[in-house]
């Protein structure tokens, strides 16, 4: 979500309640990655004091009848014990990381070579039915994913890929989200850039590689993103297609994770959040400029 | 034989939109063509057939006598320059010129001659490094000629491309693309909407409408002998103005009666007119051969002055007279010397009759 603040005035009423509203949101959104973050550097004893119910015979010698969870921002001992867990006496963890790039990579890199070959067609040939095959991958787009999980499972079952990643990386890779935002991005480029390769002597792949792909980098850096993030976060295809817990990706271990191992939960929330955090920061600006071209707001 | 030839060419579009209609036009070598119309008529649609852009629904079109519907562009020896330029955001100057050339896998060493030699004709040497985004609109212009010309191409194609440029840069682009086909003894076919633009450019100019040729001539003919109403107001700014009149005998010669007034044409004219005597036609009249008078003259027609455009050296006077209303040009000196009231006198010989049905010149 990008809002835009007009300033009003320097120090007027406006600006001033103005900005205290998006200060307001912003504390909102920020809220739970803070309290991972500060959590995750907290001693896995404290985070087990702070978030168990149960009351201990230590509780009870002590008077106390009723426990409630508590959310501390603060911690009474910073400690890196939690992130040594993880990373050092949990190789499940590194194992089930894998699992996750094995599919957000394929996908991401499958679904943009789609998307490019695709959007390019549909924008560069003329071609008869292509307004109306792009009405129907505009209206598979907007079905809900449970609508199509079903169908997905049906036709994994048919090419035995059932138990497999391929279940979640092929549905992944032909994805129409990614088509729709390439065609849209490709539309604001002029068609004299085309019309004068043409004329220059290029085919049709020298078109792509050479005139429509340098002009399409921050759409393909802000689709990468947008598939990536959401296969790395994936979970109920995770769970309708894999049965071998040792080959499910880590966002479905971590939704697990609270019931039992809730003194490492934050840390491995923090890791897992890394790595899409640390692209989308990187790629921010061509994330708003790819979503900006595409037209899609 | 001439250099590209249209015979009888047709572009309908799905849903029977006819853009262009039965077009014949020959072009010889080394002339600058200029297809000029309003929007619409078909004469972008008439480039990008001979460019290859668009297939021809039917017709042919030759280019040094070979037929090349089914050629493509490429093959073409044919260079074009966009409206909007179409310089590769991404690539430098040097780069967009070039882009042609290496596709065509010319030697390094020649492509680096062919663009140090153009940009050196272009002014535009010092603009190889940077990338079109900083350079101005005549900078863009210039490279979008550039890249046209490194191809040494036989034809050249331009689409209105001085249209993104404000006035006085377009004056100036206008004389040095002269300057260009005079150095590079090519054929050139341009295309505007811009009829002052067709006037100063063109050696052979075509005026279009509704995907019809209307007039093939030089810029003198178009505007001294218009073929029809729609090029006589089409070219010529102001616009000619056009009053309804009946032909009728005035001894040995021919009078045109517009209400109240006449009008007597010249020996010249009057001879060719003995057939429509008594017809209903459309008197045309240029602003510029409207005398006007601050008091009655023989033949001179009452006029109400009614709004005095100046414009430098000339001001154009829109009048009323008699219910018809007439736009006449004026040494801006000599307007503030008119009354309210004036006398407007038409020089017969630079009068055009139409037929009125069907507005061709009588």
């Amino acid at each position: 979500m990008v809002i835009d603040v007009k300033i009003v005035g320097k120090g007027s009423v406006h600006e001033k309640l103005l900005m205290g509203l998006v200060g307001v949101v912003a504390l909102i959104f920020l809220l739970p990655l803070v309290v991972t973050i500060v959590n995750s550097l907290m001693t896995e004893k404290e985070i087990t004091w702070n978030f168990t119910t149960q009351l201990t015979s230590f509780d009870l010698i002590a008077g106390i009848k009723e426990k409630f969870q508590q959310i501390k921002l603060i911690p009474q001992q910073v400690s890196l014990s939690q992130y040594n867990d993880v990373l050092l006496n949990q190789p499940a963890f590194l194992l089930l990381l894998l699992n996750s790039l094995k599919i957000a990579v394929p996908v991401t890199f499958g679904a943009l070579i789609v998307a490019l070959l695709s959007a390019y067609g549909f924008t560069v040939w003329k071609w008869k039915y292509k307004e109306i095959i792009f009405t129907v991958y505009i209206v598979v787009m907007l079905m809900p994913l449970q609508a199509v999980l079903v169908p997905n499972y049906i036709i994994a079952d048919m090419l035995h890929i059932k138990a497999n990643y391929l279940a979640i990386i092929l549905p992944g890779i032909f994805s129409p989200f990614g088509v729709f935002l390439m065609r849209q991005s490709m539309k604001f480029i002029p068609p004299a850039y085309f019309e004068a390769a043409h004329m220059d002597g290029a085919n049709h792949w020298q078109i792509f590689w050479r005139v429509v792909m340098p002009q399409l980098k921050s759409s393909i850096a802000a689709l990468c993103m947008l598939v990536f993030i959401e296969y790395w976060n994936l979970v109920e295809q995770a769970v309708i297609f894999i049965d071998d817990y040792t080959k499910e990706p880590l966002s479905v271990f971590l939704s697990r994770m609270g019931e039992g191992w809730m003194g490492i939960v934050f840390s491995a929330s923090c890791l897992y959040m890394f790595l899409p955090l640390w692209f989308l920061l990187l790629g921010q600006k061509d994330l708003e400029k790819g979503i900006e071209l595409s037209g899609v707001k | 034989m001439p250099k590209l030839s249209l015979t009888n060419v047709s572009k309908i579009y799905p849903g029977d939109i006819v853009a262009v209609d039965n077009l014949s036009l020959d072009i010889e070598e080394r002339d600058f063509v200029v297809l000029v119309g309003p929007s619409g008529c078909g004469k972008s649609t008439t480039l990008r057939m001979i460019a290859g852009l668009e297939e021809i629904t039917s017709g042919d079109l030759f280019l040094d006598g070979r037929r090349i519907n089914d050629l493509p562009s490429k093959d073409r020896d044919i260079a074009m320059v966009f409206q909007n330029y179409a310089l590769y955001p991404h690539m430098s100057v040097y780069d967009n010129i070039a882009f042609g050339l290496k596709l065509r896998k010319t030697a390094k060493p020649e492509i680096k001659r062919r663009i140090d030699e153009t940009a050196r004709m272009l002014e535009i040497d010092q603009l190889l490094p940077r990338k079109p985004k900083t350079l101005s609109g005549g900078q863009r212009q210039r490279v979008a000629m550039g890249r046209a010309i490194v191809r040494k191409a036989n034809i050249f194609l331009l689409d209105e491309p001085l249209s993104n440029l404000d006035a006085a840069l377009r004056d100036q682009i206008r004389t040095e693309l002269i300057g260009f086909h005079q150095k590079l003894d090519a054929t050139f076919i341009y295309v505007t909407h811009d009829q002052t633009e067709a006037m100063t450019l063109g050696s052979k100019i075509v005026v279009m409408d509704e995907g019809v040729v209307q007039q093939v001539d030089s810029p003198f003919g178009v505007y001294n002998r218009p073929y029809n109403l729609f090029v006589a107001g089409f070219i010529g700014s102001p616009k000619m103005n056009f009053l309804p009149a009946r032909l009728e005998q005035n001894r040995e010669l021919v009078q045109a009666v517009c209400g109240a007034h006449c009008l007597t044409l010249s020996p010249e004219q009057s001879a060719g007119l003995q057939e429509y005597l008594g017809k209903e036609a459309t008197l045309g009249v240029r602003p510029e051969n409207i005398v006007l008078y601050r008091e009655e003259k023989p033949g001179a027609w009452l006029a109400r002055k009614e709004i005095v455009e100046m414009r430098g050296a000339d001001s154009l006077v829109h009048l009323d007279c008699g219910g018809f209303k007439l736009t006449a040009r004026q040494e801006s000196s000599l307007c503030g010397e008119l009354a309210e009231d004036c006398w407007v006198s038409l020089e017969g010989r630079q009068v055009h009759i139409f037929d009125k049905q069907s507005g061709i010149r009588l």
